[in-house]
């Protein structure tokens, strides 16, 4: 029981433009029942695009996705239904992602339905427990949306996720969007769902903080492809890619002292996915680019056992 | 003070949430949208009154079901005279020397003998037809015409509007170009080529016919409404969650259009009892014996500066009809926009606040 990302590219035509858009460019990844497997990235790095791919919203242009050895994605029609059932999408905006028209007891009571997980006679009762899971007052069913606070509507957003009864969880920069106070709160809820209902997470954040505290292994992706891969303790404390340390080194520490500027401060911005460099994509931005970055991409490799890094200048 | 003030504001803010939470507790959707409709006093007022006005045009002539001249059974309506009839022309007491004047009183007790209808409320045409009837059978058929116009327009704009907004490409594209070519020709000529073939086939064939050539600007409205709604985070958490394209586009997307819909089918509708009096004034709508309030109009256009009351009749029952199909839109609106808070009344603030000095004191 595992998913399994085999070199999955995702293109985008652009017609007015007549170009082509690279979301992602061969990823190969996988991740173990159970685990939470952290992606990190810049924005447009192509973190959202890998999680639709991963529930299916989208087809792959090249590559396979596989759930414990049955394939995601690649628009199979027929199991269109049965495949969400084990992979379900919490998106990151709850303001856009409820329906402003449907009281959060009909969402969550719609996948019910629609996966005919449960008799029309016991879908209240298991709306009820849905929202108890999550934290949230059976007589708040009958409230909208607008109704809400944020933390609440990603408690519904996450409570709908869960009535698909999921095995994968992709979390699409769950938090990003709550207020600070709320962002703990539901990362601690996302945590005891896990443990509870045994899930595989997968989480998407730029925040390094809040990937830190929830994953087992980190993935930091640049311009669609994987740049640095291990556990998060080996990526966070021993970051090898002059990418992962440049991010990193970004966490504004409250320790840090006022009025210093941050170092070692990337410069320039990412390139267009529509035209992608030559070699290595990250070279221009790089402090340790030499002349043969231009020329070929690198692959991932072991800098240990565990931790992959695509970068054969800091593994000479 | 300053900001004991503020925090009482939000305080009473916060309750005022409460109360808003409180009436939509345990209410269905349908049932939510319904007390915000039947809270909103113009659209309510419309409803009243113009189902009073229906109820009053409709019973008001013998309805004859069968053969015309030889029915088989007559129900028969609450004024004594038929819009064919012909009764004596009066010229009696008329202003101006005119005849057939409005025997209507509505002055009690100026003239000494109270209100009263008299023989021809309305007065009489050229002919002495009794125009109360008349304006009974026009707006009979402005009403048939309204409806049938909206029940069609509002079919057809909706699904071609969210077909080719949903599915996009060819079929879009296949479907804008045919509303393009449809929509370059003014309803006003199209109404006239099929008045002049068909207007002898009654009202509800040419409002028919009409209805089809009329939801065009509908279903562009529909489309670009689809065209945004669809790129929306909960289209694709729908998707998510299992929902196939019909439960996406009926229950998702269409709710949140719903505003848009009604609001220009009302307009359409209204639009449509205008287009009606338009052709009948151009002479290609409802053809004599059959009478509409348009063709009443336009016949009795001359009259206005003598005989000023065969003018103002079907004038009055036009912009009535009209306004009220107007403010039920607005009522119908309002009602489905969920983020529409109604103003709360004194009483609800009074609540608010007592509610708020309550928890100050706790």
């Amino acid at each position: 029981m595992s998913l399994s990302i085999n070199n999955v590219t995702k293109r985008y035509r652009i017609r007015a433009r007549k170009s082509v858009v690279n979301a992602l460019n061969g990823i190969t990844l996988s991740v173990e029942k159970g685990r939470t497997l952290g992606i990190v990235g810049e924005s447009g790095c192509g973190k959202s695009t890998l999680a639709r791919l991963i529930v299916g919203l989208e087809p792959p242009t090249e590559g396979s996705l596989l759930w414990s050895g049955s394939p995601l994605g690649q628009g199979v029609k027929n199991t269109f239904r049965s495949r969400h059932s084990k992979t379900q999408l919490v998106f990151q905006d709850p303001y856009s992602s409820l329906n402003p028209r449907q009281t959060i007891g009909a969402c969550i009571a719609e996948v019910l339905k629609t996966h005919k997980l449960r008799g029309d006679a016991e879908i209240s009762a298991r709306v009820i427990e849905l929202l108890a899971v999550v934290g949230i007052a059976a007589d708040m069913q009958t409230r909208f949306p607008h109704q809400l606070s944020g933390g609440q509507r990603q408690r519904v957003a996450i409570a709908r996720a869960l009535a698909a009864e999921p095995e994968l969880l992709v979390l699409d920069e769950p938090v990003s969007a709550l207020d600070v106070s709320v962002r703990a709160d539901v990362m601690n809820l996302l945590v005891d769902l896990k443990n509870k209902f045994n899930l595989t997470y997968i989480f998407i954040s730029h925040d390094l903080s809040m990937v830190r505290h929830i994953s087992d292994e980190i993935a930091v992706m640049y311009l669609g492809r994987i740049v640095e891969y291990g556990t998060w303790d080996e990526v966070l404390n021993n970051p090898k890619h002059p990418y992962t340390k440049a991010l990193i080194e970004s966490i504004p520490e409250h320790t840090n002292v006022r009025g210093i500027d941050f170092e070692n401060v990337l410069e320039g911005e990412v390139p267009d996915p529509a035209n992608l460099p030559q070699g290595c994509a990250f070279h221009q931005r790089c402090p340790l680019a030499v002349e043969s970055c231009k020329l070929k991409v690198p692959e991932l490799l072991n800098a240990t056992k565990s931790h992959l890094v695509a970068c054969p200048e800091v593994l000479k | 003070m300053a900001r004991k003030d503020k925090a009482v504001e939000i305080v009473n803010d916060a309750n005022e949430n409460a109360i808003a939470n409180k009436e939509t507790e345990g209410l269905s959707q349908g049932q939510i949208v319904f007390r915000r409709f039947i809270r909103h006093r113009a659209a309510m007022f419309s409803v009243v009154f113009l189902f009073i006005l229906i109820t009053v045009v409709f019973t008001s002539l013998d309805w004859r079901i069968g053969n015309k001249d030889k029915p088989l059974f007559t129900i028969p309506g609450w004024w004594k005279y038929g819009f064919e009839d012909m009764p004596e022309l009066r010229y009696a007491d008329c202003p101006g020397g005119t005849v057939g004047c409005p025997t209507i009183d509505g002055i009690p007790f100026l003239d000494g003998d109270g209100v009263s209808l008299g023989d021809h409320p309305f007065g009489q045409d050229d002919i002495g037809r009794d125009y109360l009837a008349l304006v009974m059978r026009g707006a009979q058929r402005s009403i048939l015409v309204m409806f049938i116009i909206g029940i069609i327009a509002a079919t057809l704009g909706t699904v071609i509007g969210a077909v080719s907004g949903y599915f996009r490409g060819l079929v879009d594209a296949a479907l804008m170009r045919l509303v393009d070519f449809i929509i370059t020709v003014p309803v006003i000529i199209i109404g006239s080529v099929i008045g002049f073939h068909y207007g002898n086939k009654g009202a509800a064939f040419l409002a028919l016919l009409l209805g089809l050539f009329s939801w065009t600007g509908l279903s562009r409205l529909v489309r670009g409404e689809f065209l945004t709604l669809r790129e929306r985070e909960f289209v694709d958490a729908a998707r998510v969650a299992g929902a196939g394209n019909r439960r996406i586009i009926f229950k998702h997307i269409l709710p949140n259009a719903v505003g848009v819909i009604i609001v220009s089918v009302t307009l359409l509708m209204s639009g449509a009892i205008l287009t009606e009096t338009a052709l009948s004034y151009l002479g290609f709508g409802v053809v004599a014996p059959d009478v509409s309030l348009g063709l009443l109009i336009s016949t009795y256009q001359d009259a206005f500066t003598t005989r000023p009351w065969l003018f103002w009749y079907p004038g009055i029952f036009i912009i009535a009809i009209a306004l009220c199909i107007n403010f039920i839109g607005d009522g119908l609106r309002d009602a489905f926009d969920p983020r529409q808070r109604r103003r709360l009344s004194r009483k609800d603030k009074a609540n608010a606040r007592n509610m708020a000095s309550r928890t100050e004191v706790a």
